[in-house]
């Protein structure tokens, strides 16, 4: 049976069906052969009760926040005001561009967001800079990984409701190897302007810095709100989520005037369009996700990968690699929606932290989002800079090496992710 | 045609329905936020119709996507086949898709009707719960003949379609050149350099978050 539904899922998959079909037929397949008597009914019962969360709405408005403060002005002041205090460093552009993308995590919870924000006003700036073209579009996809990891973060909240582990604590978690990565890809860029020859910018006076704080200062509200609601217990993340479209439409609409109103419903489409190609995979997925629960499968599989009675760390290393290697070809919320409940039930015996494990299978959803050959934010750069794809991928290997390196040391080191949790939280 | 017409009319539709389900759904959970925390009372049905809306975008945003072509793939693959297999295999996907989506539209309704007979109503609004699911089969009987209209595209037409709206090569994101001459503003030369690209642009794959479209204004 279990070979039987892999070979569907991955038949369908590399025939390049949209991906909710090879979610879908598999279990449709293995009830219609191997449980005739259950109703494929309770299949689509599954798909509507997995996108009918609570805590679900908070994606959406995540996703319609990040748009209104892309098309608005917000993006660019951030951008301006990075720049105005690190533009003068060796590398300091390449560096400037990883601290914008973290800053922008703390407003966008996807890294495709991220790239369209961070990537269009930046990539010009950085080529006139003279880094080569496919260094600069590896930077920009890579430090846009570092948004899946700062709250907010889509792939935090389906792992969230897929495992029933707090979002709140999830989201504080992942600030810590977000700010690892970011110092990493600064160090990395720092050589980088070393041994090539790039232009060292112009330093800002202070009469501009102050200018660009003033500026920029606004968009601090947003990790205020997200970051200190949560953390603080003000919020819980859907209520986090919809403070920020609030305070995005005030700044936009009302104190910077870039906006107006009518502009919104165009964003709710695009905001819609993208909803619906998550949502059909987390319902799809739910029903994958019932179905190998209803038909015992990680009973099947964990013995055999895992043995009988495994180290927590040897099941962290076989869960990292598992989660690498499907988002290497996946969509990262399939991966989450397939693998998840599959790998969870074993991590949980092996005595693996919940937080910890969200944290490093959103760690691997963003590796493989930058990842090739099937990583979004690659497709994502190649549809908004237009370039061809081997010259967007080519300076990608260091930024890999990098991220998986996070990925080793935080299983060494849990204590990255965990302080900051244990500190809020009190454990 | 009457037909295009009526296909104009759905599009219209669905798109209506998922940006005012977005601003309703957003409406709703910041009027609910605000609420709570300053007049200390919850609106009892915003949890309700929220969770509703996610239900109606998602599905009818299978039609709407699969118009768009904008469902999530992996092309890796058929993109390394020559033409005339990555046509075979387009071909195969939309008929195989349009099956599938009209075998599930015909279990949900069963789904639906089931839920009608017992007759099972929402629990603070009281509304029938059908009600809710109906948006179920509609959104993916929508979205198979999107897939059936792809195939019969494809059938009729050279290229690659991957949607009966959408063509595969030389897709033109419409805000792109608005995107780019933004970004540039500052040094034009940059402009006529990207622009000079050959535009190969990798339309078989659209990703979640995929967001080409968020253009800025100037």
């Amino acid at each position: 049976m279990l070979t039987f539904m892999i070979l569907i899922m991955l038949s369908l998959l590399f025939l390049g069906f949209p991906m909710m079909i090879p979610l879908i037929a598999a279990p449709i397949f293995v009830l219609e052969i191997y449980f005739p008597g259950m109703k494929i009914a309770t299949l689509m019962q599954q798909a509507v009760s997995g996108v009918r969360l609570m805590s679900l709405i908070a994606i959406p408005m995540f996703i319609l926040a990040a748009g209104i403060m892309t098309k608005g002005e917000t993006a660019n002041r951030l951008i301006d005001f990075v720049l105005s205090f690190i533009r003068h460093l060796r590398g300091g552009t390449a560096i400037a561009t990883s601290a914008a993308c973290t800053m922008f995590g703390s407003i966008s919870g996807s890294t495709q967001a991220t790239v369209v924000a961070m990537g269009v006003p930046l990539l010009p700036r950085l080529i006139q800079a003279k880094y080569p073209s496919s260094f600069a579009m590896a930077l920009i996809i890579n430090a846009s990984d570092i948004a899946l990891l700062i709250p907010p973060s889509i792939g935090m909240i389906v792992y969230g409701v897929v495992t029933g582990t707090s979002v709140g604590e999830l989201f504080i978690a992942g600030i810590g190897p977000g700010v690892v990565i970011f110092i990493l890809f600064a160090i990395y860029s720092y050589y980088f302007a070393l041994t090539h020859d790039v232009t060292v910018e112009s330093k800002a006076l202070w009469a501009e810095r102050w200018i660009a704080t003033k500026r920029a200062f606004p968009a601090f509200g947003f990790p205020v709100i997200v970051i200190g609601g949560i953390y603080s217990g003000f919020f819980s993340p859907t209520e986090a989520a919809s403070a920020s479209i609030l305070y995005a439409l005030i700044l936009e609409v009302f104190f910077y005037r870039s906006l107006k109103l009518s502009a919104i419903q165009g964003i709710a489409l695009e905001t819609g369009v993208i909803t619906a190609v998550v949502f059909i995979l987390i319902g799809m997925g739910s029903a994958f996700s019932w179905l190998i629960t209803f038909a015992r499968i990680p009973n099947q599989i964990i013995p055999v990968i895992l043995g009988t009675d495994p180290s927590p760390m040897f099941v962290l290393l076989v869960i990292t690699m598992a989660y690498f290697a499907g988002c290497m070809f996946v969509d990262n919320i399939v991966v989450i929606m397939v693998l998840t409940p599959i790998l969870f039930p074993a991590a949980m015996s092996a005595g693996i932290d919940p937080i910890l494990l969200g944290v490093v299978v959103t760690l691997q959803a963003a590796i493989g989002s930058a990842t090739p050959p099937m990583g979004c934010d690659i497709f994502t750069a190649i549809a908004i800079f237009r370039r061809p794809y081997l010259e967007v991928i080519r300076s990608t290997p260091p930024f890999i090496f990098i991220l998986v390196l996070v990925a080793v040391l935080l299983m060494f080191f849990p204590q990255m992710a965990l302080f900051l949790r244990d500190l809020a939280y009190g454990y | 045609m009457i037909l295009q017409r009526i296909n104009k009319l759905i599009r219209g539709v669905e798109e209506t329905i998922l940006s005012w389900g977005v601003i309703s759904m957003a409406v709703m959970t910041i009027g609910n936020v605000l609420s709570r925390k300053f007049f200390n009372h919850s609106w009892s049905f915003s949890e309700e119709v929220s969770q509703f809306i996610l239900v109606i975008i998602t599905f009818m945003g299978v039609s709407y996507a699969a118009r768009k072509g904008r469902h999530i793939r992996m092309t890796a693959l058929c993109e390394m086949m020559t033409p005339r297999v990555q046509k075979a295999m387009m071909l195969i996907v939309a008929l195989v898709t349009m099956i599938i989506l009209f075998y599930l539209c015909y279990h949900s309704s069963l789904y639906m009707l089931k839920i009608k007979a017992y007759g099972r109503v929402t629990p603070a609004l009281r509304i029938p719960f059908y009600l809710v699911l109906i948006w179920v089969p509609i959104g993916l009987f929508l979205g198979a003949i999107q897939y059936g209209l792809a195939f019969v595209k494809n059938l009729r037409e050279k290229e690659i379609w991957l949607s009966y709206e959408e063509k595969s090569e030389y897709k033109e994101f419409d805000t792109a050149p608005d995107i780019l001459d933004l970004s540039c503003k500052n040094n034009p030369s940059d402009t006529k350099m990207l622009l000079s690209q050959d535009n190969q642009v990798n339309p078989g794959v659209s990703c979640s978050d995929d967001d080409p479209t968020i253009s800025r204004e100037v």
